[in-house]
Formats: C-alpha cells, structure tokens, sequence
C-alpha cells in the first residue's frame, strides 16, 4: 500500500514537472533575435551551436554510433540525418588551417556521387554541402576528373553499389565495402571511411 | 549540464519565458510585442547577472519567473496609466466578469485601511468561487460562511511580519483569484483542525497566520482539486524551483530538469555522454542495465524529496 502511495506521488510530481515548462516549438512564439543568439554564443562560448556533431573527430564518430544506436528512422529522416553527419565531415574547418578544404587541398575530403539515384542525390545537395566537397558523376570520365583530386575521396558508386575510400594521391581505392542500402547506416559508413582515411 | 551548452536549450528557455511572459497569470494576456520585448530584457538581464552558465534547472527558472514578475508589472503600470484596469485582460476569462480597479483596492485611508468603495465589488466576485472550494472541501452552509467571512477580512489585514495585507501583495487583479484560493484553503485546514475532525493531516499543528505568513508557505493549492494534504496543481517551473530548491542537491535538479521538465534528452542520451557517467560513478565499459539502475535511483530519490516538498 505505501509502495502504491509512493508511486502514485512520484507519477504526480512528474506530471506536474512536464507540464511546468513548455519549451516546445510553435508558430506562436517568434524565433529568438540573431543578436541574441550571437550573445549567448560568445558569451557562454562553449558549444553554443545546434550542430549535431563535435568538432573532433574521435567524438565525431561515437556521436554518429549513438546516433545510429536509436530506433529505425523513416527513410526520409534518416536520409536527413544522413545530411547533417556529412555536411558536418566534410565541412567542418581544417584542423590546422582553420579554412574549408577545396578539391586541390591534399587535406581536403570530397563526396562523390556516382550514378546516385536523383532522389538522394538531391537531397544531399541540398543539404548545405560546400559545394568544392561534393561531386556529382554521371560517367567514367567525369569520376575519372573527380578522383584527379588531391585529397581524400569517398565515392558513393550507384553502379556497382559499393562505398570506395581513396587516400590522397592514391588512384586505388584504399578501403572499398557493399553500400548499405539503409541511408542511416549508410551515413554511419561514410563518416567511418572518412575516420580511416584521415589517419 | 555542464560541458557543450547547445543554443537549443537556450531556444527552449526563450520560447518557455515567451509564452510565460504573454500570460504570466490566467485571465491576463500580453500582445507578442509587448511579451518579446518582455522576454529579451529578461534575457538581458540574465547574461549579465550570470558571466558564468549556472545550471539548466537554475537559469530556466530564472528566467520564467523574470518573465512573469517583469510581464506582470508591465500590465499593473500600464493599467495605472492607461487607468483602465481591464487592459490586457481575457475577456474569455470564465472566473469572472470584469476586473476590479487593484489601484483603489490596494488605497490606504489615512488611518491605514482599505475602504474604497471598490471593495463593495469583490464580496460578489470572491463569494462563488469561494463557496465552490469550500464545498469541494465538504465545507457548507453557516460554515463555509464563516470561513468565508474570515478570509474575506482577511485580505484586508495587516499581516505583523511586514504591516501588509495580502490584497497588496498581488500585481494585477486576476492574481486575487489564486490568492483567494489559497487563503480559503488554509482557512479551510484551519476550520477542520478547530473541529477536530482531521488529527494526522499535514499543517493541521500550525496555525492560519503563521501558514499565511511563511514564506515558505507561498505555493498555492489551485481550486482545481487541493484537499488537505491532497494533489499537488499546477505549478510553473520557477514556483517549483522556488519552493524546493534547498530540497535537492544541483546534480539532482540537472537531472529532473533535462529528463521530466524540459525533456530534452532520454535517459538513455544521457547516458551516452562520458561527462554524465563521470558524474554517476559509472564506466563506460558499465553493462547497459547497471547505467539505467544508477540513474535510475539518482531521479526516484530526487523526485521523492520533490514530491515530498511540494505536498507541505
């Protein structure tokens, strides 16, 4: 009887916690002002940011393990998802220059998509890439072109389905796997490939 | 908690001090101008007041308590200048008709009493509601209108702590409401404890004023089911924070917050985070089930004492 008391007054008081905050999202709150974000920003000045990923690499990628430890996402969310993780690799600033990494810069990363289905491949182009980061192939000598670049490249070959990681200066892919056909795994295995091909 | 602060806790704070602030009380509603301009003063004031991040649990109630006493004395001096005490109030509101003037109310007499004429108003506004708590409370008849009788005298009194009276203690009109109510509700504890009919009840020792004049006593039992020692209503977060912060350690509020009032994370995302294990003795080579039961003693223990606090 006390344990049914105890419980049914721990029910209330988290009851009474959730509804006595309501930061949800609404049409009838307007957005925080830029100034004030950049304030609370610069102030507070740790990750005052609403990216998912970290900075770091190692931090990176167990951050994209947790994410891909959550239950199954739709295809569509997972495919954004998918956006977030590799908009955040391949953009994130050059550890040692500071600068966004460009298609000759031996420390830069490119995302080719190769005979990718329109679908996808929209989506990921209009998730924010930079564009020298992304590339899109629709023949042999249009890869051909793309694997010229110096850095590393990971190529996504609808082709033959399979995911190829290429070192810098290397013309043979280095690591080479089945392309998940789930866009959260898949997403998961292009941020491994960039992990090992960074090293 | 600490380490990465991520702008969409702060996003989460503005939009909760935001809706606090356009309705800081039932029956009062700020256009969205007036309330954001409300909310990014409070913002303000709190980055300048806190060079450092305290804790989530801290700052929100921090913040929606600012938004509510700032909003709150935006419409009571607005309401003065404009003289029309009915400004910003919602003309849906089902508690009553129209506001009272809470100016001429709270107008002392040179013999330090209340007198206006507006108080021939309120007897007819307070008396039905009063009469409905009390009834839900099994108070009827002659009774409940010497109970009645008794609170109605009094808001008008000078309590010893401070020489002020509880009707001077509210910002806007539509704050009687809840006030009422409560003083009925401990009127009503006080009636059973002199009838003897209720010996094992909480509070059943103390006596009205000094139930009325705690500070510690502020909650307030909402019309919409407190019997004594019964259901806890409906409080805001900063009520709630105010009430009990002394009751639970900061790790304990970092974790009720995040997890039961903001929810902005699972118990399972917090237990992914190396920092928050750090902070529960746990390993991140712990079994999965050993991380859930740490956890899960930390917030049963914390929403005991909570639950222990919001009941007195």
């Amino acid at each position: 009887m006390n344990h049914e008391k105890n419980t049914s007054e721990i029910d209330q008081v988290k009851q009474v916690l959730a509804k006595s905050f309501d930061g949800s999202e609404g049409d009838d709150v307007p957005p925080m002002p830029e100034g004030l974000r950049d304030r609370i920003a610069d102030q507070y000045g740790r990750t005052a940011s609403n990216e998912v990923v970290k900075s770091t690499g190692e931090s990176f990628f167990s951050l994209i393990s947790q994410l891909f430890r959550k239950p199954a996402f739709a295809v569509g969310m997972a495919a954004v998802i998918m956006l977030v993780v590799a908009t955040a690799v391949f953009n994130r600033p050059d550890s040692t220059t500071g600068q966004f990494r460009g298609g000759d810069d031996p420390s830069s990363v490119t995302l080719v998509l190769h005979l990718i289905d329109a679908p996808t491949t929209e989506v990921i182009k209009t998730s924010g890439f930079d564009s020298e980061a992304l590339k899109e192939t629709k023949n042999p000598d249009e890869l051909g072109e793309v694997l010229d670049n110096a850095g590393v490249r990971i190529v996504l070959d609808g082709r033959v389905n399979k995911i190829l990681g290429y070192m810098p200066g290397e013309t043979e892919p280095a690591i080479e796997e089945e392309m998940p056909s789930d866009p959260a795994a898949l997403a998961a295995k292009v941020a491994a490939f960039q992990a090992k091909l960074m090293k | 908690m600490a380490g990465a602060i991520s702008l969409e806790y702060f996003e989460r704070v503005w939009r909760a001090a935001f809706r606090r602030a356009r309705n800081p009380v039932e029956g009062v509603q700020l256009p969205d101008a007036a309330a954001t301009e409300v909310v990014e003063d409070v913002f303000d004031r709190l980055l300048s007041r806190y060079r450092d991040m305290p804790g989530e649990a801290e700052f929100s109630s921090e913040a929606l308590e600012a938004a509510a006493e700032t909003a709150r004395h935006r419409v009571a001096t607005e309401r003065t200048a404009a003289k029309d005490p009915q400004l910003y109030h919602l003309a849906d509101d089902k508690r009553y008709g129209a506001n009272l003037d809470l100016d001429r109310l709270q107008k002392r007499d040179a013999d330090n009493a209340f007198t206006d004429r507006e108080w021939n108003g309120l007897d007819p506004l307070l008396r039905p509601l009063a009469f409905h708590l009390l009834q839900r409370k099994g108070i009827t008849g002659a009774d409940a209108e010497d109970v009645y009788i008794e609170t109605f005298t009094e808001l008008a009194k000078l309590r010893a702590s401070d020489q002020k009276a509880p009707i001077e203690s509210i910002l806007v009109f539509e704050e009687a409401v809840p006030l009422f109510s409560k003083m009925i509700g401990f009127r009503a504890i006080d009636w059973r404890r002199r009838q003897g009919a209720l010996k094992n009840q909480p509070n059943t020792q103390h006596s009205v004023e000094e139930l009325t004049e705690r500070e510690d006593h502020a909650m307030q039992f909402e019309d919409s089911g407190s019997t004594p020692g019964g259901q806890i209503g409906d409080l805001s977060f900063d009520e709630i924070y105010r009430q009990c912060e002394e009751c639970l350690e900061p790790f304990e509020w970092e974790l009720v917050f995040v997890i039961y009032v903001a929810q902005s994370a699972t118990m399972g995302e917090l237990l992914e985070k190396d920092e928050m294990l750090a902070k529960l003795d746990l390993q991140p080579r712990d079994s999965t089930s050993k991380k859930r039961r740490i956890l899960n003693d930390h917030l049963e223990r914390a929403l005991k004492k909570l639950a222990k606090c919001l009941q007195n």
